[in-house]
């Protein structure tokens, strides 16, 4: 008997092409694949959960979602983090409600009974009207997260045990992280500074795309260039004349990264940057490693829930096939006082400007997103069901660690995520 | 500035923001004026926490030429039809300075197919604050605060002038 999932595995060839980088528009729409992405992606392996300075104080607690299914972060006296699914053992409520605070207990509000922010049972309430026999099946601890790992205080969990190691599974990006972080004086970040909550209507998979892609940048974005030559009266392209420094990078499991170094841009990032913030990135980093940090600049998108830049880190939550909310973290440096004022200020007005409901970029991503999943309705007989990755495929190169890297507005960073989707379709 | 002088001053810029009469709007603000919605929480310091809009004068030109003039504003394509409620106005006044109070309901509709599966109707609900300063012998907008209703979201594009 071959049951819906065999079914579907068998034709998962047939709805991605990574090689020729073809996906059936099926793939965006159709609720029994969706059904399976939330078992084999979100159940079946790495997921990103937070940054650890959203939980820094014992007690700390936030709840997020490993595709449909809520979970608790917590932070208990001993500063370990623990992964919880927020769900009581007994009749199933969720025991938090909110996106963070801090308490000691977590306390279902329907029958009170109570739990440790380990997760523990401790409290059952009129535990003695219960027989032996009718509670001794119930779990006396909440469901745990089964693996969770940290990389530079990035929090990441797994609802299947076994799965590769944490930094086998970032690969190359850690290399993007590493310098992401050793742009803060401090060598560490904090996500405190507000969060953008949207919905997009439109499948998860389209924010990973548009992440860190680059083609549409001077076409959709072009707004951007436009107030950029308003003001400078000089003709503006988000696409420098050197190239060079430039590319869109497939880094294996589903992770996509493109990178830029900002010299190209009409006044050079020494400029641009509040000097007290550089000249203490340089007390840790030296010269030459300052240069390198802070002249890179690189957006990723970590399969399969997660996108980076500069100053924030986004987090998909698939709600259906169709509807999609994006947590919107802002990212600065710890306080340093007479370092850190100005350039905070800095990435709080950048950020701002950029995203947010009413931002100049990330509304019309948003728009876009859903007008592609209005094209992907547009199946049937002689109809084309194709949506296509194929940009840079023909001329990428292999690159020192595996990965595989293409020029500026290469689509690779695009087909990335849907290598790492067979990956993880395919394991059962 | 009394009460009704008050209620007739929003009930004039809430008609130019729907009207789309945005350099009329930008007129009534003063040089120094500050354009404020905060996200998330209504009172955190917008230096260094997010706000969806905390806008300068300037700033606010430039959403205007987005909105207006540029042809770029895709999330607006086609664009909004708002209406707003001025309502629950409160005025305090001296010869120089008000700060008037109200709650504003605003109705967002915005046709097209792409968002096909919601009706297409947005409501913001808002408690606003302004502090107006005379000038010569208008007042003009200081200052701008609209705390959402759902300022902790989720939240739909807001690329109208909201």
């Amino acid at each position: 008997m071959i049951d819906g999932d065999q079914r579907l595995e068998e034709r998962l060839g047939d709805l991605v092409d990574y090689e020729r980088g073809r996906v059936h528009a099926s793939v965006y729409t159709d609720p029994e694949i969706f059904a399976l992405e939330m078992k084999r992606i979100f159940q079946g392996g790495w997921v990103y959960l937070a940054h650890g300075s959203e939980i820094p104080q014992p007690g700390d607690y936030k709840t997020t979602y490993m595709g449909q299914i809520p979970v608790i972060l917590t932070r208990s006296e001993d500063g370990d983090i623990h992964g919880l699914i927020n769900r009581c053992v007994h009749r199933g409520a969720t025991v938090c409600q909110r996106d963070s605070g801090n308490a000691n207990y977590l306390r279902c509000e329907y029958h009170g009974w109570m739990y440790r922010n380990t997760g523990e049972l401790v409290g059952v309430t009129l535990r003695s009207g219960y027989a032996q026999s009718e509670i001794e099946d119930i779990p006396r601890q909440l469901g745990r997260i089964a693996r969770l790992d940290t990389y530079r205080g990035l929090v990441f969990g797994s609802l299947h045990e076994d799965v590769i190691p944490l930094s086998d599974f970032l690969g190359v990006t850690k290399r993007y992280i590493d310098d992401w972080m050793d742009a803060s004086p401090t060598g560490e970040i904090v996500v405190t500074g507000g969060v953008w909550k949207h919905r997009y209507d439109a499948n998860w998979k389209l924010g990973l795309e548009g992440a860190d892609e680059r083609y549409h940048v001077d076409s959709l974005h072009k707004v951007t260039s436009v107030l950029i030559e308003r003001k400078t009266g000089t003709p503006f392209s988000w696409r420098p004349r050197d190239l060079s420094t430039l590319a869109t990078i497939d880094a294996g499991h589903g992770h996509g990264i493109s990178e830029m170094q900002s010299d190209r841009y009409p006044r050079p990032w020494r400029d641009t940057t509040p000097k007290e913030y550089v000249g203490a990135v340089i007390d840790r980093l030296g010269e030459e490693r300052t240069d390198e940090v802070l002249r890179r600049w690189a957006r990723w998108h970590l399969f399969p829930n997660a996108a980076f830049t500069a100053d924030n880190i986004r987090v998909f939550r698939p709600i259906n096939p169709h509807l999609t909310e994006v947590y919107q973290h802002h990212v600065a440096f710890p306080d340093v006082p007479g370092v850190t004022e100005r350039i905070n200020e800095q990435r709080v007005r950048d950020h701002r400007y950029l995203y947010g409901p009413a931002g100049y970029v990330g509304p019309d991503d948003h728009e876009m997103f859903s007008r592609m999943q209005e094209g992907y309705r547009a199946m049937g007989e002689g109809l084309t069901p194709w949506v296509w990755f194929s940009r840079g495929s023909a001329s990428a190169r292999l690159g020192g660690e595996g990965e595989l890297v293409g020029d500026d507005q290469s689509e690779l960073s695009q087909r990335s995520i849907y290598g790492g989707w067979l990956e993880r379709m395919r394991t059962a | 500035m009394d009460w009704s002088e008050g209620q007739a001053f929003l009930s004039v810029e809430a008609r130019l923001l729907d009207e789309l009469d945005l350099e009329s709007w930008l007129a009534l603000t003063s040089e120094d004026f500050v354009y404020w919605i905060p996200v998330n929480t209504a009172d955190a310091d917008p230096r260094v926490h997010l706000s969806i809009l905390y806008e300068d004068r300037r700033e606010c030109a430039e959403r205007i030429y987005r909105i207006v003039e540029s042809g770029l504003n895709h999330s607006q394509d086609p664009p909004s039809n708002t209406v707003r409620f001025v309502s629950n106005i409160e005025v305090q006044s001296d010869d120089s300075e008000a700060v008037l109070r109200c709650n504003t309901l605003l109705y967002e509709y915005r046709s097209g197919s792409s968002r096909r599966d919601s009706l297409n109707v947005n409501v913001y609900p808002s408690r606003c604050e302004y502090l107006l300063r005379k000038s010569a012998d208008s007042w003009l907008m200081a200052r701008k605060k609209v705390v959402l209703c759902q300022l902790d979201g989720p939240l739909d594009a807001m690329t109208f002038f909201p």
